[in-house]
Parts: structure tokens; sequence; C-alpha cells
């Protein structure tokens, strides 16, 4: 290692021998209540009781993590006793009680919408990138969408989850079953401060096989895809599905905000489905590009945001420097720059509608499980955006 | 060379020599990143509790040395927004809990370090200290090489006084 001021001050920063103890604690009690419960979900509750215990008092975000996750608990049993809905039994003789899925805890049904997300549109995450091309009058837009989803049943080998005009992006794959998984591995997921773009993001060649999708691509960052786990489709085993993670997860764990954008639910979403906005409408673009403009706007008005603003537009930077222009000096020239492609006829909450809706509502999940005895059956969850208020974006969820 | 942990399914005891061994060899990385990111020590090491929490709720690879180093760098990062989001909207206790500084002095490292943009810090700290490589910090990260690479060209620019007292 190089000797610098800055490794030497590094080298002063050691983790306390209590609070690496603690930790070791917490961990090792987390796992242990983890295999007694071998065989059922994880109870968050438990781990975070654990975590609480070793830890010092008086945290608010602790008491709130709790309740959270003590409330969707709550909800989750309610849900549970909902009435199953099913379609497509194939049955081969054998009787199933059918399963129910819950996303975010809430219980699906079919025919009736349930909101099961809210996104903070301007919420300064890094959950969402957008470009636009202010010559061409082409614009993409991406998007997380993150909740917990959870499938009930009895008699249950295996649960598959397939999306349609998205990808799954996971965090942790080890629980993931080779059969019936599918990965996706040539859609370029392009996060805020990536600027190599090959080919467009875009619903066509999002989840394609692999012989149809743009040569292009593969000129892109093929490691990175690879690391990124991409799926169209995943299985894994009943006893084991809140054991995954989603990419984004613990990026956007408060997945539900209320009228005034606080988040008011924290969890760990299992499920994180990527989609995108690529249009050459000009109309649309026009909306994206404001949309981009009313993002950083808002990082920009956050001081402490101000970091995550800059690398954001270091593909901006990048891009620039590309073209043979002079790097950009300061924020300030970027928020002039994006002030010009802004509308001022944008309707934040109108035209934020227009853009979910073109990201969101064509997705559909199809839940797959198949039984001990080798009986499968499919119910299938499709996605709606519900409505904007205030830049909040409520998801809603249904089976059809 | 990647050393792997683990070859294959370990016994309840094997597992919990392994977790414990994995905190304790990379507490010290996992605090540093916190301590860069949260100016407190007791909020770095309420991180460290929640990462080494997730090692074993969140199915972390830990057969598999380079990924997990990835996967550590990752999940502490995401912790430290979640405490950032957190506090924006909760804080409740001031920032005089600040961390130590050697000799009394004050901690002008520590302060020029925070003026960096986050990415810059993590950037920083993963080539300087952990010898991570740019592709290395890129799949950490999830971010594209290129933009570690400008970023770690900008962070060396406004890091240079620091960087060059004793010759980088």
């Amino acid at each position: 290692m190089k000797t610098n001021p800055y490794t030497n001050r590094m080298d002063q920063i050691k983790a306390p021998q209590d609070a690496v103890d603690r930790a070791v604690k917490a961990a090792l009690e987390a796992d242990s209540d983890q295999q007694k419960e071998n065989g059922k979900v994880i109870r968050m509750d438990a781990v975070m009781n654990n975590s609480r215990q070793t830890r010092r008092t008086g945290k608010s975000r602790r008491m709130i993590r709790v309740v959270s996750a003590v409330a969707a608990c709550a909800v989750l049993a309610a849900g549970v006793t909902v009435a199953s809905v099913m379609t497509g039994n194939n049955g081969k003789g054998a009787v199933h009680n059918g399963f129910s899925l819950t996303a975010n805890a809430a219980a699906l049904k079919k025919g009736s919408t349930i909101d099961i997300l809210s996104i903070k549109a301007s919420e300064p995450s890094g959950t969402w990138s957008m470009e636009s091309d202010g010559v061409t009058g082409s614009a993409v837009m991406e998007e997380y969408l993150t909740f917990t989803v959870d499938c009930k049943g009895e008699n249950i080998k295996s649960v598959n989850y397939r999306v349609h005009n998205g990808v799954f992006c996971l965090g942790s794959w080890q629980t993931v079953m080779e059969e019936g998984s599918e990965k996706c591995t040539k859609y370029r997921f392009s996060t805020a401060g990536d600027q190599a773009e090959t080919v467009p993001a875009s619903k066509e060649n999002m989840n394609q096989p692999d012989d149809q999708q743009p040569s292009a691509v593969d000129t892109g960052s093929n490691v990175e895809l690879s690391w990124n786990n991409l799926y169209t489709a995943y299985t894994v085993p009943y006893d084991k599905q809140n054991m995954l993670s989603s990419y984004a997860a613990d990026m956007a764990s408060a997945s539900f905000y209320d009228p005034d954008g606080i988040a008011i639910k924290t969890d760990y979403p299992s499920c994180a489905i990527a989609t995108c906005l690529s249009t050459n409408d000009k109309e649309l673009s026009q909306d994206v590009k404001n949309a981009v403009f009313h993002y950083n706007k808002s990082v920009i008005d956050d001081v402490e945001g101000k970091s995550a603003y800059a690398e954001y537009v270091m593909g901006e930077y990048d891009k620039a420097r590309q073209n043979g222009h002079e790097e950009p000096s300061g924020l300030m020239e970027y928020e002039e720059f994006e002030a010009k492609n802004y509308s001022s006829t944008f309707d934040k909450d109108k035209d934020f509608k227009i853009v979910y809706d073109e990201m969101i509502n064509d997705i559909t999940i199809d839940v797959t499980v198949t039984y001990n005895d080798g009986a499968t059956e499919t119910s299938t969850m499709k996605l709606s955006c519900e409505k904007v208020e205030n830049g909040i974006v409520t998801v809603g969820a249904e089976l059809v | 060379m990647e050393t792997n942990f683990v070859d294959e399914i370990p016994s309840a005891e094997e597992r919990s020599a392994l977790i414990e061994r994995v905190i304790r060899q990379y507490a010290d990385m996992i605090y540093r990143i916190a301590c860069q990111h949260t100016d407190s020590e007791s909020d770095a090491e309420d991180i460290l509790q929640e990462v080494s929490i997730a090692l074993v709720t969140k199915d972390a690879p830990l057969h598999d040395e380079t990924h997990l180093r990835h996967w550590l760098v990752r999940v502490t990062v995401n912790k430290c927004h979640d405490l950032y989001r957190h506090n924006q909207r909760f804080r409740t206790e001031s920032l005089d809990d600040h961390m130590d500084t050697p000799a009394g002095k004050p901690d002008e490292v520590m302060e020029e370090i925070r003026q960096l943009p986050e990415l810059y810090r993590n950037i920083i700290y993963l080539y300087y200290y952990e010898n991570f490589t740019i592709q290395d910090i890129a799949q950490a990260l999830h971010k594209n090489a290129n933009t570690i690479s400008s970023g770690l060209q900008r962070a060396r620019k406004q890091l240079k006084k620091i960087l060059t007292e004793e010759g980088v």
C-alpha cells in the first residue's frame, strides 16, 4: 500500500473491539434464529429484535424499523388468510389448496388492484437514471420497482417468477435454482453515472433471448452485466424465498411514502424489477427531460445531496470530454444546461403519470409454483401506475 | 488469487466460525467506509452491526472472497445511504459525537475527505487503501469502469494535497 497522509489517517481508524464483538454476537444470534427457523421464512421481527438487544437504546430508527417489520408481518398474516387465486392448474389429479401471493405484504386479488409500492419521483436515491438527447428528441428513462413478494401455500417445493417487459435484478442469487431460471445477460443496465451507452435500453430488447439481442450490446461491459445478475425468470426453493435480495434492495429499502414524501415503511425487498422507457416521441421525450430536470433540481436544492448530483453528472462530464468540450467547472453549469431543456408547461403529477404509465403498465409477472408431487399452478400479477400525487407515484398490482 | 472460505456446505459450528472470521476480518474495512460517510463513530458501529446481520440474513457469497469483498462494500455503502436518508428525516441527536482526532489535532484529512462527493470517497478508499483495481471498484459499486476511472482522476485532483505530501 502506498503511504500518504490519507492512508496514514485510515490506519488510525479501526473498529472498536467491543463493537466488533457486538456485531459478531448479533450476526450469530440472527444466524441461529434463522437456522432454528429452518424451512420457514426469515422472521424480520426476530432479526430486528436481535439487532436491538445488542445496540444502544434510544435510536428512533430502530423503533421505526421494528414497528414497520411487525406491522408488515401483521399485514402479511392478514393477507395470507385471504382466499388464494389461481389459474392454470394442471393438477395431475392431485388436490392442492392453491397458493396466495402478497406483494409488500398486500394480499393480491383477482380483478382488484391493490397498492403495493410508492415511489418518490424526486427521491435522490440513485434508483433511477435517465438520459435525454436534446438533438434527436429521443429519451431514455429507467426505474427500479422494488418490493417484497411472497408466495404462500402448502406442499410447495419451489416458486418460479417470470417477468415480461422488465428485468429482475437479483442481489443475492445463491438460492436461485437452475431449473426454470433464465439469465438476461445482454440488457444494458445503465445506472446513474454510467456513460458508456451502447444501445439504448428499451423494452423491445430488455428480455429478448440472447440471439435476438442487438449485437452492439456486446461492446458494453459484459463483466458488469454478469455481475448485475439480471434475470428474466428465476426459480427459488419455497422455503428460501426470503433469502433472496434484490440488486436495488438496500438502495431502495424505503418503499412506501406518505403524502408528504416521508418514508413510512422500511423493508428489504426481495424483488427488484428494472423497467425503462425509450422513446423517440417528441412530447414524451420532453416529459422525460422535464422529469430529469425535476430530479436533478431536487438534488441540487438539497445541499447534502450535491455529491449525489455530482455522481449523476459524471457521465455528462465524460460525454462532454469525449466530444472535445472542456469539462464543465461546476454543478451550476449543469443546472443551467438542464434548465434550457426544461419546459415550464410541465405539469409534474400529470406528466409524471404519463411517463410512469409507459414504464409500468405493461409489466406482468407469472408466478408458477411446483408442488412436491410435481404439479404446477400459475398465477399472473400485473403491475400498473395507479396515480401520481405530489410527486409520489403509487404502483398497484392485481392478479389477472 | 481468489481464496475460498469454504469448499462445501459447512456444519453449524463451521458456519458460525466462518461468519465470525469474516466479520472480524472485514470489520475495519466496513468501519472505515462507514466512518467516511457518517461523521459519527456510533453510527459507524451501527452500520458494522447491520452489515454483519445482513451477512447471515441476506445470503452473502461467503464461498467466494472476491465477491464477498464486493458484496460487503456495496452493502456497507447502501447502509450508509439508508442512514443518510433516515437522518435527513428523523435526526434527533447532534453531531457532537464526532470521530476522535489523533493527538487533539484538527482532523484535516478527514475533513478534506468528507468534502469529496460520496462516490469519490469510496473510490479513493477502495483504490488507495484496499488496493482494489478499477474493475473491482466498478463491480463493487455497480458502476461503469470508465466512470470509476474518471472519478479517480478527479478525486486525485481534489485530494492532491493529502495524496502527494509523501509522494504518490
